[in-house]
């Protein structure tokens, strides 16, 4: 840069401009007055450098320009869902970037008409306009209060000086944007200027104003929308249209003037486009239209993968989210009220009754992907952010019993076997059965689907518990399990995602799969940051495709004939288990079809217990159950195909042998029992079993 | 011998006839009292019975001969024969005015001796589950006839006694009058086996009853017990318990209804020098059956109090350094076990469940003892370590070696068959026995009827090998089983020792009784069980 050399070169000219006479007296009164006055003005000319030189006008260079120059379009992190469809966004001010090239044409002439007509012809600053502004300024009594500063100026203002209204500024100003035109072209300066600039209500720049005020992306704006946005630059929260319509609306009316008189439309196109009405839309933050949880897991997961944060930085998020899928869980929830009044009723606790704290998740996954599909944290995110799907750890109860009998299974023992149901002890911990059933007997599978706790106890204690919890991890377990008799019956706390991993893994013929749902992270300019590992990276079998398929059907037992029997005809297509803690604090339904796997829980935050009516059979699995339905119409299960080296035996549930009245047992081949008879049955039908010395 | 027995029935019935005639005529006019002792072989109607016979006549008529009308009228009027010239018919129009004639007794004892050898099977088997049980014993005929290469309809006449009162009372009096059996055969149900004493005591005929002696007390001569005795089976394991070395001894039964073994059991640990008693549970309540539990090992006992709070206080404040929570309710006594051996006489899921409830409040290692319900494959699958050991009493050993050549199916092991046959099983050996019994009675002996008890009584075992040898039958008429002492193992149960009763040579008439027979005085008794061998051969009183 040469600009000082430019001013005493300036300086210079004007100097060497003046007259160099002789004169008579008259003429050398009024040279002498001229020479004073010379004198003055070259010492004020002086005075003036000096003042210039203090103000540093002489020193600005491209290092002043350097935040305009270097400038990086702000942009909203962008999430999408499966399909691409943006459901969430992350910024801390609400850009949107629209490039130059695809900024509407009439919003550049309605700038430019209202804002700086002569913008593409002068040099930064417009010399007529700073004189009425000096005007302006020199007299107090001047009613004309125009900025007088040409876009360039607006934008090295916003940008690098403060809002005051000196000279010194102006002169700052002036200069600034004189050298910014020497080095970045006008459409650079302009799409800066509609990009950068707030434009109230939140926004920043054109683009986000469009959706915060219209709703629309800028490129579905007609004409005297834009006209309304390119108002909005002078003074944006005055012209706020959700505050001050009118004030909006005849800035509207200005701006499509000033177009007329820039001869940038006709009137015909003007009155137009003054006619035509103004719809504004209250913004919706698109965060809250679909999935507020997952769009917040979806921040965690994108921080945790880059390490940094995600606001602003102009991501593209691509997730495994199915927005229908969501929707339906959303409406699921939405019809599930009378669902949540009756827990609510039923809370023990007092305050939580009358707050109504009652809460609930539902995490759906992808079993052969491990996608998550769809997520609700809670019933009410503006209530509560906490996402329970994610970061709620609770007692799964007899959800987690489906880890202990698929063990109990891949140790040898068949869902045939008969168990004695009495009370079991474990040091001191004596879990009793629900209604306290005891002095019967059960086979595996009925104890499993009627969900009966002491002969899990009885496996968990065969099998041993390190096995147990060994085998929890394997399936998808990752928080604590503790080493006691209460883990068995799923007393130790879990994550909706841990139980969606174990029970996708039932469902994916025992090949566990990470659930994930950022699947792919670029720029804005498509470059793929950050892709998710492959479904064979994510992968690994952890049980037989038979023994996987063995713990299907008997959970489709648990819809068919057990505590999930009131909804038995989706036994056609899902399979699930209830899970209920303590008091009934926790309440899971863990189901799956072949194509989603659903968990869905009820209960409160600080772990409140339920009156004896309420158990997951009231609470969770009317809500699954709803959720289900409507997913299968979406995604349509297939039942699963029975592997080789399982056979099927219809099985008296309690006996354990082969009857044709009894229930469908699946077994692996070999290990299908061959009783027809059974002593049970004797005793059964007769009442008495050789009761010889009684007669 | 029937030909001659055929003349002189005919002979009676021509005196009856005119007896019959005198009888119209003599009305409120007595008879002379005999003069002369009567011939058991003379047909003179003229000669007069002795004192005895005479005595003999009167108690007869007086005491018994009203049974035998009652049991007539139970048949149709046009099935009561009234003119029939059958002593068994014509002793019915005997009077006791009649008496001074020795014809009069010759009577009285052709009636009572006179059978077809043929048996009469009375039971019901028109509803469950007495259908079933009929129908093993019909089964149980129909082999024992196969391998005896008998026809079965001509050894036995099978009656339906429908479960009715008064339909056993007709297809009995058919079988005494109409068929004049042998003996009889029935008395599995209480109900019917109370009948059949009774009426085979009033008429002296022969019972082979399918079950247990009602009352060990009762005095039913004619009355013979085929299923195992369950004094002899209390007795053998109150003998293995004592043994055993145990000294303080429980008996835990199921009071739902009457338990007479356990009565009996406990009435034998007496004889015993271990301490005993005896505490009822309902089977079919967990709550009574923990409290049971409760009870035998001390858990609640009210002396116990401070130990109790100390424990609670001991594991709060264990659960506090550790951070848990605490329940107070989930503390609990460990046993207090002052006894030595339990006898649970229940099935063997209620075994299972004991043995569990035991578990639950830290008693693992407790002798234990049971009965024949205990048997079933499911005592010892799945296998339950706390029950290895425990000892159970039946009177079937090996399935492989049952009396008679008897076959049942095996079922996993020779000590196991099909559990749908294994009641059947016991219904079929008992009835068998008493087939094998009554075939051996008829072939061997010539008796009259109302002897044939001595013949039974006095009976040898038929198959030694697994009855052992010495008489059928003990003091108490009840026939002498064997006691087979199993042992549970993991998962399987093994033969340890096979116990035979004692032979009490000890005559049931000489044995003390309390009860009286319904009908008769033991004098009167006596008189009747003179020997009458055969009809045609009675010797004469």
């Amino acid at each position: 840069m040469n600009k000082p050399s430019e001013w005493k070169h300036l300086l210079r000219w004007q100097l060497n401009s003046r007259p160099d006479q002789q004169a008579s007296v008259g003429r050398r009164v009024l040279r002498t007055t001229v020479l004073v006055c010379g004198v003055l003005g070259f010492v004020g000319l002086l005075l003036g450098l000096v003042w210039l030189k203090d103000l540093g006008i002489f020193k600005l260079s491209d290092e002043d320009l350097r935040t305009i120059l270097g400038y990086r379009h702000h942009d909203n992190s962008v999430v999408y869902d499966r399909n691409g469809q943006k459901i969430g966004e992350y910024y801390s001010n609400y850009y949107i970037f629209v490039p130059y090239n695809r900024i509407p044409q009439t919003l550049i002439d309605a700038i430019v008409s209202i804002e700086d007509r002569d913008f593409f012809e002068h040099p930064g600053y417009d010399t007529s306009a700073i004189l009425r502004a000096a005007f302006s300024y020199l007299n107090p009594r001047s009613k004309l209060r125009q900025g007088g500063s040409t876009i360039t100026q607006q934008l090295v203002r916003n940008f690098l000086l403060t809002r005051e209204r000196t000279i010194e500024r102006k002169l700052r100003e002036i200069v600034l944007a004189y050298l910014l035109e020497q080095k970045i072209s006008k459409e650079r300066i302009l799409e800066i200027y509609l990009n950068a600039l707030f434009l109230g209500n939140g926004a920043y720049g054109v683009g986000s104003a469009a959706q915060r005020y219209f709703g629309k992306k800028l490129a579905e704006l007609q004409d005297h929308e834009l006209a309304l946005i390119a108002g909005l630059f002078q003074s944006p929260s005055g012209y706020n249209p959700h505050k001050f319509p009118d004030r909006a609306k005849k800035r509207q009316v200005a701006v499509i003037k000033a177009m007329y008189e820039n001869k940038t439309i006709d009137k015909k196109q003007a009155i137009s486009m003054i006619r035509k009405p103004l719809r504004y839309q209250t913004f919706n933050m698109v965060n809250l239209d679909t999935a507020p949880y997952f769009v917040d897991y979806i921040r965690e997961q994108v921080q945790q993968i880059l390490g940094t944060h995600v606001k602003n930085r102009g991501l593209r998020i691509h997730t495994s989210l199915d927005s229908e899928l969501q929707n339906l869980a959303q409406q699921t929830f939405a019809e599930s009220e009378d669902i949540f009044q009756f827990g609510r009723v039923h809370l023990q606790n007092e305050t939580a009754r009358k707050a109504d704290q009652l809460e609930a998740a539902l995490l759906a996954t992808d079993p052969k992907t491990g996608h998550i599909l769809a997520m609700i944290g809670g019933r009410d995110y503006q209530n509560s952010q906490f996402n329970r799907a994610i970061h709620a750890s609770r007692s799964p109860g007899s959800a987690f019993k489906p880890i202990v009998y698929s063990l109990a299974l891949g140790q040898g023992h068949s869902w045939s076997d008969v168990i004695y149901v009495s009370p079991v002890a474990v040091d001191d911990y004596r879990p009793r059965n629900h209604g306290n059933l005891y002095l019967t007997e059960t086979t595996l599978l009925q104890a499993f689907y009627r969900s009966i706790n002491t002969p899990v106890i009885e496996l968990g204690l065969e099998l041993g518990m390190s096995k147990v919890i060994d085998h929890a991890r394997k399936l998808g377990i990752t928080s604590d399990i503790r080493m006691e008799g209460g883990s068995l019956l799923g007393a130790s706390e879990v994550s909706l995602l841990e139980m969606a991993r174990v029970y996708g893994t039932f469902a994916n013929q025992g090949t566990k799969v990470e659930p994930y749902a950022v699947l792919k992270i670029t720029n804005r300019k498509g470059e793929v940051l950050w892709e998710a590992p492959t479904l064979e990276e994510r992968s690994e079998a952890v049980m037989s495709p038979q023994l996987a398929f063995l713990m299907t059907e008997a959970m489709r037992s648990v819809l068919k004939f057990g505590t999930a029997y009131s909804f038995r005809e989706l036994a056609d297509y899902a399979v699930g288990k209830t899970g209920t803690s303590n008091n009934s604090r926790d309440n899971w339904l863990c189901g799956y079809t072949n194509k989603i796997a659903a968990i869905v829980w009820v209960g409160t935050d600080d772990p409140h217990g339920f009156s004896h009516e309420v158990a997951a059979n009231k609470l969770a699995l009317p809500i699954w159950a709803n959720f289900m339905k409507k997913a299968a119409k979406v995604h349509p299960p297939e039942l699963p195909e029975m592997p080789e080296m399982v056979v099927e035996e219809t099985i008296n549930p309690t006996f354990g042998t082969i009857d044709k009245s009894g229930v469908n047992m699946y077994f692996f081949e070999n290990q299908a029992p061959t009783k027809t008879q059974s002593s049970f049955k004797v005793l059964t039908r007769s009442g008495v079993y050789r009761g010889v010395f009684d007669r | 011998m029937y030909l001659i027995a055929s003349q002189r029935y005919i002979s009676l019935a021509i005196m009856l006839a005119i007896f019959g005639g005198i009888e119209l005529r003599l009305i409120g006019n007595p008879a002379p009292a005999p003069t002369s002792t009567a011939s058991a072989t003379t047909t003179d109607s003229s000669v007069s019975a002795n004192p005895e016979e005479q005595r003999y006549c009167l108690e007869f008529v007086r005491k018994r001969l009203p049974f035998y009308k009652e049991l007539l009228t139970w048949l149709p009027k046009q099935n009561q024969n009234s003119s029939s010239n059958e002593p068994i018919f014509a002793v019915l129009r005997l009077q006791e005015d009649q008496c001074h004639l020795a014809l009069s007794y010759q009577l009285i004892v052709e009636a009572l001796a006179k059978h077809r050898q043929r048996i009469g099977i009375i039971l019901p088997y028109t509803k469950d589950p007495r259908t079933l049980i009929s129908q093993d014993v019909i089964a149980a005929a129909q082999e024992f006839t196969q391998d005896n290469r008998l026809n079965l309809n001509r050894i036995s006449i099978f009656k339906n006694s429908r479960n009715s009162y008064r339909v056993f009372h007709q297809k009995l009096a058919e079988l005494i009058f109409e068929h004049q059996v042998s003996l009889l055969i029935g008395g599995q149900m209480p109900e019917e086996r109370k009948l059949l004493e009774t009426w085979s005591e009033r008429l002296q005929i022969p019972s082979l009853i399918l079950s247990q002696d009602s009352d060990p007390n009762s005095v039913f001569d004619q009355s013979f017990y085929l299923a195992p005795s369950r004094e002899d089976f209390a007795e053998q394991m109150a003998r293995a318990a004592s043994e055993s070395n145990a000294k303080r001894i429980v008996v835990l039964y199921p009071n739902v209804r009457v338990n007479p073994l356990a009565k009996t059991l406990l009435r034998s640990l007496r004889e015993t020098p271990a301490t005993s008693y005896g505490i009822g549970y309902n089977p079919r309540d967990y709550q009574s059956m923990e409290t049971v539990a409760r009870e035998l090992f001390h858990i609640d006992d009210p002396s116990r109090n401070e130990e109790l709070e100390a424990l609670v206080e001991e594991k709060k404040v264990a659960a506090e350094e550790l951070g848990l929570p605490f329940d107070p309710r989930t503390v609990m006594l460990p046993p207090v076990i002052d006894i030595d051996a339990v006898f649970i006489l229940d099935n063997f899921r209620v075994v299972r469940h004991f043995v569990k409830i035991f578990k639950y409040f830290g008693v693992n290692d407790l002798k234990i003892f049971g009965n024949q319900q205990w048997r079933a494959p499911e005592l010892v699958s799945p296998p339950e370590e706390a029950l290895t050991g425990a000892n159970f009493f039946d009177f079937i050993g090996s399935y492989e070696r049952l009396p008679y050549g008897m076959k049942a199916p095996i079922f996993a092991s020779e000590f196991f068959t099909v559990p749908s046959m294994v009641q059947s099983i016991d219904r079929k050996i008992i009835a068998r026995h008493a087939f094998q019994i009554a075939k051996k009675v008829l072939t061997d002996n010539q008796t009259a009827r109302h002897e044939l008890h001595h013949s039974i009584r006095n009976l040898e075992a038929i198959d030694s090998d697994f009855f052992g040898t010495g008489p059928v039958f003990n003091a108490a008429q009840s026939s002498r089983w064997p006691t087979f002492v199993f042992q549970l193992g993991q998962g399987f149960i093994q033969l340890r020792d096979i116990r035979m009763s004692q032979h009490r040579t000890q005559s049931k008439a000489a044995s003390p009784r309390k009860t009286p027979v319904p009908f008769q005085s033991s004098e009167s008794h006596n008189a009747l069980s003179r020997p009458v061998t055969d009809a045609a051969e009675a010797p004469a009183l």
